[in-house]
């Protein structure tokens, strides 16, 4: 099992690819990641807004697909932590979504679920990639994750293949305002039969203790 | 979003006449772009916000200026944009889900209510000031007492986000829209709902009531999916039959209220300029 690297262990290697001379005032940023790599602690992951088509009691599961519907497939994995690096299989995920064509379901669950990660924090669930609609620039999932001790995530999923960041999520992931951090637009892996592809997203949620 | 205090200090001279204080209806500050307002609760002007300003805006005569200073503004309190009846304190939603109580001449924070989670929908104080009412996009619905700075009491709602809440003039219930496009009442003493409307069709975005209690006006929007134009519909407060729909040019309402006397209805929607009168029958 590796060991974590120690603050001098990662100085060192900074120093030895040059980093040091070539930034000799070490950024807040770089500096509180050399902390945070030695003692664990990790950031939590950005809050995004809450939205208004969000309806508690979301069933159980993991596909939110039925089994006729359009769309591109979607999988999203990923580990629920929070900002002392533990995995957090206590906490509760609620997922929602619109589906292909844009359309949220308001009167039952289609596209919404509650899902559990497993016993190391993982969580995955299937669906197809969410449409677009008038009222909102980019595709996006939306969540709210709980776990005892922890501050409720509320935030959202986008994707860097949207048409709407323009092939450049890095610059253009506020064409949506309500992108408020490029950290939430996630890399999309296509994988599968090529007449047959699926879309694979990974979405690590980290939990702010209190 | 709600308006800061804080912006009041800063606004300038400046006035507007647009409507006719003896015509049954009409469009009042045709000039203004709104976004927000509220019938004041000394009954002879309305607050008005637009994309820059808060404006007070003469009723019914229509003449809108700028309030000159912070204090001018309590005097005349909108409850439906948050502030206490008295106009002391001024409830403002913040989007981690507290809800800060401020002193509304200075702007300093008396307390901070937390237990919403996300973006908070309606923050109502009750006619006696005691109660603050607020309905969040989190699904609850809660009743804090605003002395005491805590909350005594979360609403076992419908699983929907609430976008607007209206007390009775009695104080004893409230009124609630949303997302699940009905209308319902709680009651303040126990917390039970007692009556739902039928399905409107579309989600409330604001609600008003007159001030005798017996009629609500409801501001729908067009929302995804439900593909039908967005309409102001009148309802008795009791049985919520349909008394008037008007529908709307736009997708949806910013506001709306009723005249003091109850014969007039005012909106205003989304893309257009200015607050319509409409009359109404009695």
């Amino acid at each position: 099992m590796p060991q974590p690297l120690s603050r001098r262990d990662v100085l060192h290697r900074c120093a030895t690819l040059g980093l040091l001379l070539a930034a000799p005032t070490i950024p807040g940023s770089i500096a509180e990641a050399f902390a945070d790599a030695e003692s664990g602690r990790r950031q939590p992951t950005p809050p995004n807004a809450l939205g208004p088509f969000y309806r508690r009691g979301a069933p159980d599961g993991s596909d939110l697909r039925g089994a006729t519907d359009s769309g591109l497939p979607l999988i999203v994995t990923g580990a629920v932590i929070d900002t002392r690096g533990e995995a957090r299989p206590d906490a509760t995920v609620e997922v929602w979504q619109a589906d292909h064509f844009g359309h949220y379901d308001i009167e039952g669950y289609r596209y919404r679920a509650t899902l559990a990660p497993d016993a190391k924090g993982g969580y995955e669930f299937t669906s197809v990639m969410p449409g677009h609609y008038p009222d909102r620039v980019a595709q996006h999932v939306h969540y709210m994750v709980k776990a005892p001790g922890c501050k409720p995530l509320v935030t959202q999923l986008y994707f860097a293949t949207d048409p709407a960041f323009e092939g450049d999520p890095d610059h253009k992931f506020s064409n949506d305002p309500l992108v408020q951090s490029r950290e939430l637009v996630r890399p999309v892996l296509l994988s599968g039969d090529p007449k047959d592809p699926m879309a694979r997203v990974t979405f690590e949620l980290c939990l702010e203790r209190v | 979003m709600r308006a800061p205090i804080l912006v009041l200090a800063v606004l300038g001279a400046s006035s507007l006449r647009a409507f006719s204080s003896d015509a049954d209806a009409g469009r009042l500050v045709s000039d203004l772009l709104v976004r927000e307002f509220a019938m004041c609760s000394d009954n002879r002007s309305l607050v008005v916000r637009d994309d820059a300003k808060v404006w007070l805006v003469d009723w019914p005569g229509g003449t809108a200026r700028p309030p000159a200073t912070e204090s001018d503004l309590p005097p005349c309190a909108a409850v439906a944009l948050g502030f206490s009846p008295d106009g002391r304190l001024f409830a403002q939603p913040k989007g981690d889900g507290s809800i800060a109580i401020l002193e509304a001449a200075t702007g300093t924070v008396r307390t901070t209510l937390t237990g919403h989670v996300g973006t908070i929908g309606a923050v109502v104080f009750s006619p006696d000031g005691k109660w603050l009412a607020s309905g969040g996009f989190d699904n609850d619905i809660r009743i804090w007492d605003v002395a005491a700075g805590t909350c005594a009491r979360t609403l076992t709602t419908p699983s929907h986000a609430t976008f607007t809440l209206v007390w009775a003039p009695d104080g004893k219930t409230f009124y609630a829209g949303g997302a699940s496009r009905t209308v319902t009442v709680w009651s303040a003493a126990t917390g039970e709902r007692l009556r739902e409307s039928a399905s409107l069709g579309r989600p409330v975005q604001n609600l008003a009531i007159s001030a005798d209690g017996r009629r609500l006006v409801a501001g729908t929007f067009t929302a995804d999916g439900t593909r039908l134009p967005a309409d102001i519909r009148v309802l008795d407060a009791q049985s919520f039959a349909d008394q008037r729909v008007i529908p709307s040019p736009d997708g949806g309402t910013v506001g709306v209220a009723f005249s003091p006397d109850g014969r007039r209805v005012l909106w205003a929607s989304t893309g257009g300029r200015g607050i319509m009168v409409t009359a109404l029958e009695h």
